[in-house]
């Protein structure tokens, strides 16, 4: 079988996820044939994050746009990300660097599906886009990739679909899980790959829980594109009737913290439908 | 700087305190009327004569605050604007329409319909008290005018044009029903529902919907709509009936609530067609209603999150420290002020239906355990 060839996206230059993935996949042989990265100064996607998350939420994005993230910074807690890092000895660099080093084309866009992000991904015809952000994507992008795209999804699905999935699971009284699936036209509707656990622990934070799906996330994916499924799975007829989810509202994030503070998140969990 | 207690100030306590300052914004409203409370409060500082259809239901919010504060006050003061109703009841049972004194005869449906809940509501409290009799009256006058379509031909709005919204009609004769088991009540209550359950679209809208036929609706009527639905629904338990005919609708607006962080359009043209011009604060309220009603059914916390959204953003709306009494504590109809629906006024409406969606959130989100 030759070797598989993929493209990743980024939402911005300092995305640590799609590091880890690019560099874990290249040590395997995998050849990287692009790295789409969206820019995040552009007045259109920020107006587009202010109304989604807040404008407290930009404020708090700068030292992870830049990549000055502290890992050190909550002892009691390590980033699992930043574990996944020690572990496999990866260096913390931005994504040009590193495309720079390893001769990968990088690509910097305003919009994942501008007009040059479009024809990078069609004219590459790689086997996998393994989606690492930069927004929601449009037809024409998806059309592009002929429905191979991996996403990691932070939530059991067809149950918990959209934003904020990893919170809504605990909410909504669901095992947190990361899913590999296809995106399709719908939002999280696509073929379903393979499932992982997100363990809770004592004394997380909704941050730190987000993190650890993220650092699962990562190793899922590459796990994907090296053992692939045989056959693409076919999309979620019954997706749809999965109510979607959206960014918690504060009311609900106090509720959730509550909730992991006093350990009641586990409570009467249930399993997906998988 | 800022002190430390302020910062550390929880979401609950923030519900509370913007919902006592609505609350006194509407003692207020009724302080400065000799009975009843004022319609709303224009911008430029004059209140407005007192509204009967909104006095009427007003009364449950006091009540229901009563309760909340575990206060007499709020009660006192809902009795007070129930003996103001009866004493401006039609002796044919009906009441006017407009602010009152009215300038000229209007018997109307919809606002007799509201003052039912205020009289069903003080019935509950006081089951010794006048107020069912003076439901009785009213509901009787409905029965009456009402033809065996399900329509009435006196009494609208606008000439003989029966809107939707008349499911809120329903309601309360139901209400009525419920208290004194009258099946001509219940029987009226269930032909208007069907006349509108049969206007339903594929798209979940329900024709005539609005203040006028074939015109845009504000989100404030389709509230209403949905919440008469809701409402038959929970009396008559019958969901499949009455609830799910609503359901695609309420999982639109539940969309476009979170889509658009908590202000919903002010208004929807045919197959959803939407007027983001201006967003009508009062029907924000509503829908976060209806949202919250809706979720009794569902239990799903998705929807609590997305009628969060509607009431974070109407708390925007409020200044809790307006150096003018008229407007500290109040909701405007609109966002602009100047926005279409009740431009540049602070209607009674908005702040009641703003408080009785803070009420139903806290219970919940205290039910959760928060």
């Amino acid at each position: 079988m030759s070797t598989p060839r993929i493209i990743l996206t980024a939402g911005f230059n300092h995305a640590r996820n799609v590091l880890a993935m690019a560099e874990l996949l290249r040590r395997r042989d995998i050849r990287i044939e692009g790295l789409l990265v969206v820019s995040p100064y552009s007045w259109g996607r920020l107006r587009r994050y202010v109304r989604r998350e807040g404008i407290g939420a930009v404020w708090d994005a700068v030292p992870r746009l830049l990549g000055w993230e502290d890992s050190a910074k909550d002892e009691e807690a390590p980033d699992p990300l930043m574990r996944l890092y020690e572990k496999h000895d990866i260096e913390r660099q931005s994504l040009s660097s590193w495309a720079n080093s390893h001769d990968v084309p990088f690509q910097s866009v305003t919009s994942i599906n501008d007009k040059e992000a479009v024809g990078a991904v069609g004219a590459a015809d790689a086997d996998w886009v393994i989606y690492g952000g930069g927004g929601i994507l449009r037809e024409s992008f998806i059309d592009a990739a002929d429905g191979r795209i991996l996403n990691a999804h932070s939530g059991p699905l067809p149950e918990v679909r959209g934003m904020n999935a990893c919170e809504w699971s605990l909410l909504l009284g669901y095992e947190p899980a990361v899913t590999i699936h296809l995106i399709n036209h719908g939002i999280d509707t696509g073929g379903i790959i393979s499932e992982y656990p997100v363990p809770v622990c004592e004394d997380d934070t909704v941050e730190h829980l987000r993190k650890r799906a993220v650092a699962i996330g990562v190793e899922a994916l590459c796990q994907a594109v090296l053992d692939p499924p045989k056959q693409l799975p076919e999309s979620r007829t019954d997706a749809a009737t999965h109510r979607q989810c959206f960014v918690l509202a504060p009311a609900l994030r106090e509720l959730l913290e509550k909730r992991l503070e006093q350990g009641a998140h586990g409570e009467d969990v249930r399993a997906s439908s998988k | 700087m800022v002190p430390e207690d302020l910062l550390s100030v929880s979401i609950l306590e923030e519900y509370d305190y913007s919902l006592r300052s609505a609350m006194s914004w509407l003692e207020r409203s009724i302080e400065v009327c000799d009975g009843g409370s004022s319609h709303s409060f224009w911008v430029w500082g004059r209140w407005s004569p007192p509204y009967p259809e909104t006095t009427g239901y007003l009364i449950p919010t006091l009540l229901d605050y009563a309760e909340y504060t575990s206060s007499e006050a709020p009660a006192q003061a809902a009795f007070g604007l129930g003996e103001w109703l009866l004493s401006i009841q039609a002796e044919e049972g009906f009441w006017h329409g407009l602010t009152h004194p009215p300038p000229k005869p209007n018997p109307s449906t919809f606002n007799t319909a509201q003052i039912l809940l205020g009289l069903c509501s003080l019935h509950r409290a006081d089951p010794d008290g006048p107020w069912l009799s003076a439901a009785q009256k009213g509901a009787g006058w409905l029965v009456d005018g009402l033809d065996s379509e399900g329509r009435w031909s006196d009494g609208n709005y606008q000439g003989d044009f029966n809107p939707s919204y008349y499911t809120r009609v329903a309601w309360p004769l139901l209400e009525v029903w419920a208290l004194t088991g009258n099946p001509a009540v219940r029987d009226a209550a269930e032909r208007v529902l069907s006349r509108i359950l049969a206007r339903r679209r594929d798209t979940g809208e329900f024709r005539g919907w609005g203040f006028e036929p074939n015109a845009s609706a504000f989100s404030h009527t389709i509230a209403y709509t949905l919440r008469g639905f809701l409402e038959s629904a929970r009396l008559l338990e019958d969901w499949s009936t009455y609830g799910e005919p609503a359901e695609e609708a309420l999982n639109l607006l539940y969309r476009h609530a979170e889509l658009s962080n908590g202000t919903l359009p002010g208004e929807y043209g045919e197959g959803w067609d939407k007027n983001t011009d201006f967003t009508c604060l009062t029907g924000n309220a509503q829908v976060a209603i209806c949202l919250l009603k809706y979720e009794s059914q569902e239990s799903d916390l998705r929807l609590v999150n997305s009628a969060c959204k509607l009431v974070d953003s109407l708390m925007d709306h409020q200044s809790q420290s307006h150096p003018v009494s008229g407007i500290q504590g109040a909701i405007p109809g609109s966002s602009p002020l100047w926005g279409k629906y009740m431009r540049f006024r602070y209607p009674n409406w908005a702040a009641k239906f703003y408080c009785d969606a803070l009420l139903l959130l806290i219970r919940r989100l205290r039910d959760e355990g928060l």
